[in-house]
């Protein structure tokens, strides 16, 4: 019985959102509230997994279909911990959603969108069958097409569309690589492949999709672009939802599922090496406040893949918990992008300045989450850095780290760059205010939860630990 | 009741609460009075004083280990007390509680005044943090944690210039991400990260890049070149309680702290091997860099933060040499400059707020206004010039006398350092006592508050300084014998007279040379016009060629992304389309060509899926 907890996670945020725009035709708060309480629910789902996963006795729930085919969920160390991850800070970024939404059309969709994207994010997180995970990882990109082409300008729905080719196509190639990894085991449950030995070809196709959904390079193109969207849709494909997505297959399947060659373990730290170099490099240079934001991410989810393929429980703890800093600062960044924005009507920051007087809690909350990402105490990004970087140098390869280590030099200098040019110096924007109250509570407890995570990393580090059980 | 107190202090977790939690308190408490002048003084010698029993009683207490619960992966909560700690904490224990005391009376009603007190409190917790962790992890969390609380200071009230503090963050930054990865790397190679269980790691291969990166790190939190450059500038933007405090203080303690331990115990460190050589090097160029720009500087507060960089260097001279009487050297050298430098920095307050500058030539004559930080200013300047009497001399001693063992040149090199050390001090120390009357009789002086506590601070550091000349036995055998465990014998006067000569010869003839030069057209100080506008344009601080570099990088990478966003957004769409026009006039409606065009399509398609399946 208590299995069907997961089922609920999942469902309630899934046919929750296809009521939406019918409760939003009636009443506009209740569908505010309805929205809410989909996450709510999602996340209390989470919670309510996390004593079995904790107890190395998930919850678990299977179904047999004809023709020897079957499904299942199972809510274990690796799956709580994304959940949980994803539910948070998405929450967060739909009470962000109420302030800065409000004056635009086409709300119903958006919040059917953002609850069904939660919905999918639950269902992949949960699936224990490479189908299950492929239906929810489209559905995931069919929702991230929409959200971002939200404006319907011309300009938006190129750059939705570019997300949406790059994303399937990277998804279809993968799929090449389910089928091939069903050729070989006859099977599409992961819990019957555990341990298998899969050929390269797969590995690299599967990889397709992985690097293309977690925006590394050569295949991040999409997501600098996907900036045109409203800040809390940025927001959650950055920080909670749909680059995780990718992190998170590479975990299941890569770490705790299958055997790679060993070369893999060099290949992809080396490819995110690359990727974090060359997105550091581009975010020092733009002018654009979310497209450096953007780059940031993609730099730094270059740092969940180094953790997550190097290979030992250092770096695997590492990247997990990267996940998490990650997303509440990257959230808490996007947010505070978006205030900005929202406020100036602008997003080139050369013409920006001056702004933390003017917007101080907007201000200390970007330095909160900035800091975090830059991997400075006591905030959690720097705990998560320094089990990455262990991660590698344990791996042997103290070249790579060195270049993670310039990586990470380069991601102070244009953070720090991105403060002082919006909220530093002479002012340009003398008359304008905070964001609504909503808005910038938002940012803060982003802020402040960046900071508490730091002071008791124990706490999720714990979790972070049971999932190198799971291999 | 003071073995009650050490009980207490030692017992449990009591030590770790009392120099990290309750430090943190206090900021806090200190914040919430910043109002009232009166309690903002009482509460920060109260707990300035505490801090500094609570480390006395630790001092006394010995060896204590401790393992907290709540540990995560990889960051174990483990804390330990030993000698050298202990007597780091006594030395950032009573340098704080001057410089508490001196902050509450410098800063109080100025804007920042109570968030300034907490990030100073948040910063001594961060510092006795390090020094009690007994895992690097953990010390590397108290370590770079100093990073939000020094850029947090030096961005107030400069909102509108925030060019240092970004300079300090990037700098800071980067020298404390090279010491995580040499953290990383000894814990790697040693297969543990507990302090006390590393010892004598072999200095090669991937030990031989750790050592290197933990020292460049250590380097860097102490202002060492080439992580020093935000510190000059930080000297013309911030307050002198600051400068006394980061820099002068905090910073350094830490830094020389960490690289004693990495010689002495964490790595195995052979005295007149690569390493030493290395570390002598280091030491030396930042002497003598960090002399020759004190000599050529204008402003007081600029010169005595290049003086602060060049006596880092000396002191870490001390340390290359790896010889009992050069580290012995480095732990006095440390504590006589952390006092003398957080003088001069007082010193340059009052004169600031007296004259309303600090410039040299504007000052000339400030004697007659101010003896006592005339006076003041001249025993701190004698002391790091190592003047005998004075406790610098012994430290200086101590380090020349290592550097004589370890080799000529170094002792040559070292005494070119302090040649040019106290020819800058002689330049500032003729304009302090000596008469313009183009300035005399302006009135640029004003009243200030704040002057009894600047006086009283600055007048305690310079009795501190003759003390320790006098009784510099105490220091060298007994405090510092007794707390790292390192004897030289050196002590006392007997041993100093040769020394004393050398350096009463070498002030003597710095002397000459100043009054020499200074009837020549130009003086030592001035430098070519070309060179001086290049070094004025700061085209030689490291931040400024680092900022080039990754200006030259990003825009590689920029150009990598475009065409990269080319491949996306032109070329490939590009293609399709060229494709489907092809495929377009391909279709010319024929039933016989729509066959060929769907079978072929077909067969791709079960050409991957056979492709799959085998």
């Amino acid at each position: 019985m208590d299995a069907w907890i997961l089922i609920a996670g999942i469902l309630i945020p899934l046919f929750g959102a296809l009521l939406l725009p019918v409760i939003g035709k009636l009443s506009v708060k209740a569908r505010n509230t309805a929205a809410l309480i989909l996450i709510a629910a999602a996340f209390a789902s989470a919670v309510c997994a996390l004593p079995g996963a904790l107890s190395g006795d998930p919850l678990s729930v299977r179904f047999e279909l004809p023709l020897g085919l079957s499904f299942g969920f199972t809510g274990d160390a690796l799956a709580v911990f994304m959940a949980m991850t994803a539910t948070f800070v998405s929450f967060i970024i739909v009470v962000y959603s109420l302030g800065y939404i409000k004056h635009y059309e086409n709300q119903n969709e958006y919040y059917m969108m953002v609850c069904l994207f939660i919905g999918a994010m639950m269902g992949l997180v949960y699936s224990t069958n490479l189908i299950a995970i492929y239906t929810f990882w489209e559905i995931s990109s069919l929702c991230c097409w929409r959200l971002i082409g939200f404006y319907r300008d011309d300009m938006s729905v190129r750059k939705a569309n570019k997300a949406f080719i790059v994303t399937v196509l990277g998804a279809l190639i993968m799929l090449i690589g389910f089928m091939g990894i069903y050729g070989q085991t006859g099977t599409f449950e992961l819990a019957a492949m555990k341990g298998a030995h899969i050929p390269s070809w797969t590995v690299v196709l599967i990889l397709f999709g992985i690097l293309s959904k977690s925006a590394t390079f050569p295949l991040h193109s999409w997501l600098p672009d996907a900036g045109v969207a409203p800040s809390p849709v940025t927001s959650l494909l950055h920080a909670a939802v749909l680059v995780k997505i990718g992190v998170y297959a590479y975990a299941r399947l890569f770490v705790i599922t299958f055997r790679t060659d060993d070369s893999f373990t060099t290949i992809v730290p080396v490819i995110a090496a690359v990727s974090a170099l060359i997105s550091a490099g581009a975010a020092f240079r733009e002018n654009d406040i979310k497209r450096v934001v953007a780059y940031s991410t993609i730099s730094q989810l270059a740092y969940i893949l180094l953790g997550l393929s190097c290979g030992n429980q250092t770096g695997l703890i590492g990247g997990l918990l990267y996940i998490l800093a990650h997303s509440v600062a990257k959230g808490g960044l996007f947010l505070c992008a978006g205030i900005v924005e929202h406020t100036l009507h602008t997003k080139d920051i050369r013409k920006m300045g001056g702004l933390a007087k003017t917007m101080p809690v907007t201000a200390v909350a970007f330095a909160m989450c900035a800091l975090s990402v830059m991997g400075i105490p006591p905030f959690s990004g720097f705990f998560a850095k320094h089990l990455v970087i262990e991660g590698i140098v344990e791996s042997g390869n103290i070249a790579l780290a060195a270049v993670f280590i310039a990586g990470a030099v380069m991601t102070v200098m244009y953070l720090t760059r991105l403060f002082i040019k919006v909220f530093l110096g002479p002012q340009t924007f003398p008359d304008v205010r905070e964001g609504t109250p909503v808005m910038t509570a938002s940012v803060l407890i982003l802020g402040i939860t960046a900071l508490l995570l730091g002071l008791f990393i124990f706490l999720p580090s714990e979790l972070a630990s049971l999932v190198w059980g799971l291999i | 009741m003071i073995n009650a107190f050490v009980d207490f202090i030692s017992s449990d977790c009591n030590y770790i609460i009392c120099m990290t939690a309750v430090p943190v308190i206090f900021g806090f408490l200190i914040w919430l009075l910043r109002k009232n002048a009166l309690l903002i003084k009482i509460t920060a010698f109260v707990s300035a004083a505490f801090n500094l029993a609570a480390a006395l009683g630790l001092y006394a207490a010995g060896d204590i280990k401790t393992s907290l619960p709540f540990s995560a992966y990889g960051f174990e909560a483990d804390f330990r007390i030993y000698g050298l700690s202990s007597l780091f904490l006594v030395f950032t224990a009573a340098v704080f509680l001057l410089i508490a005391l001196y902050s509450a009376y410098s800063v109080f009603g100025k804007k920042y005044a109570g968030l300034y007190m907490l990030c100073l409190y948040l910063s001594l917790a961060m510092v006795n943090g390090a020094m009690i962790a007994d895992n690097l992890s953990v010390m590397l969390f108290f370590w770079e944690g100093m990073l939000c609380t020094l850029t947090g200071i030096l961005l107030m009230g400069n909102f509108e210039n925030p060019k240092t503090a970004v300079k300090a963050l990037t700098m800071c930054g980067i020298s404390d991400l090279l010491l995580m990865l040499g953290l990383v790397i000894t814990s790697v190679t040693a297969e543990t990260a507990e302090i006390s269980e590393l010892s004598g790691i072999p200095a090669e291969g991937a030990g031989a890049i750790g050592f290197a990166l933990l020292i460049l790190g250590a380097v860097g939190k102490a202002g060492g070149m080439p992580f020093h450059s935000w510190i000059p500038d930080s000297a013309s933007d911030t307050p002198a309680a600051f400068m006394a405090a980061f820099p002068g203080a905090f910073g350094k303690i830490l830094g020389v702290y960490f690289i004693t331990r990495t010689i002495t115990d964490i790595y195995a460190f052979e005295p007149g091997g690569t390493a030493g050589i290395i570390l002598m090097i280091l030491g030396l160029i930042n002497l003598i860099y960090g002399a020759s720009k004190a000599l050529g500087q204008k402003d007081m507060k600029r010169q005595f933060a290049y003086i602060s960089v060049s006596q880092f260097g000396f002191i870490l001279l001390g340390a290359g040499t790896g010889l009992s009487a050069g580290i012995s050297g480095t732990l006095s050298g440390l504590f006589m400059q952390v006092i003398s430098i957080t003088g001069l920095f007082i010193i340059s307050d009052g004169v600031g707020k007296r004259f309303g500058t600090t410039e040299i030539k504007k000052i000339t004559g400030f004697y007659k206004k101010m003896p006592a930080a005339a006076v003041c200013f001249t025993v701190f300047a004698l002391s790091i010039a190592g003047f005998p009497v004075f406790g610098g001399f012994f430290s200086n001693m101590l380090i020349l006398i290592a550097a004589t063992e370890a080799g000529m040149v170094y002792y040559i090199a070292g005494l070119a350092g302090i040649f040019l050390t106290t020819l800058a001090f002689i330049k500032t120390g003729f304009a302090i006592f000596g008469e313009n009357k183009k300035q005399r009789g302006t009135k640029e002086e004003k009243k200030y508050t704040g002057r009894t506590g600047i006086a009283a601070a600055a007048i305690i550091l310079a009795v501190t300084c003759a003390v320790s000349g006098i009784w510099n036995s105490i220091m060298t055998d007994n405090i510092i014998g007794r707390g790292a465990g390192i004897y030289t014998d050196r002590g006392g006067w007997h041993n100093a007279l040769l020394p004393a000569a050398i350096s009463m010869c070498l002030l003597a003839l710095a002397l000459w040379l100043h009054i020499y030069i200074s009837k020549k057209p130009g003086s030592l100080s001035d430098t070519s016009g070309e060179t001086k506008s290049l070094i004025e344009a700061g085209k030689f601080d490291p931040y400024n060629i680092l900022i080039a570099c990754v200006g030259f990088y990003s825009d590689i990478c920029t150009a990598v992304e475009h065409g990269v966003s080319w491949i996306y957004d032109t070329a490939v769409p590009g293609a399709v389309k060229r494709v489907g026009m092809v495929l377009h006039r391909a279709d010319n409606g024929l039933l016989s060509r729509y066959l060929i065009l769907a079978v072929c399509g077909a067969a791709g398609i079960l050409a991957v899926f056979l492709i799959v399946l085998m």
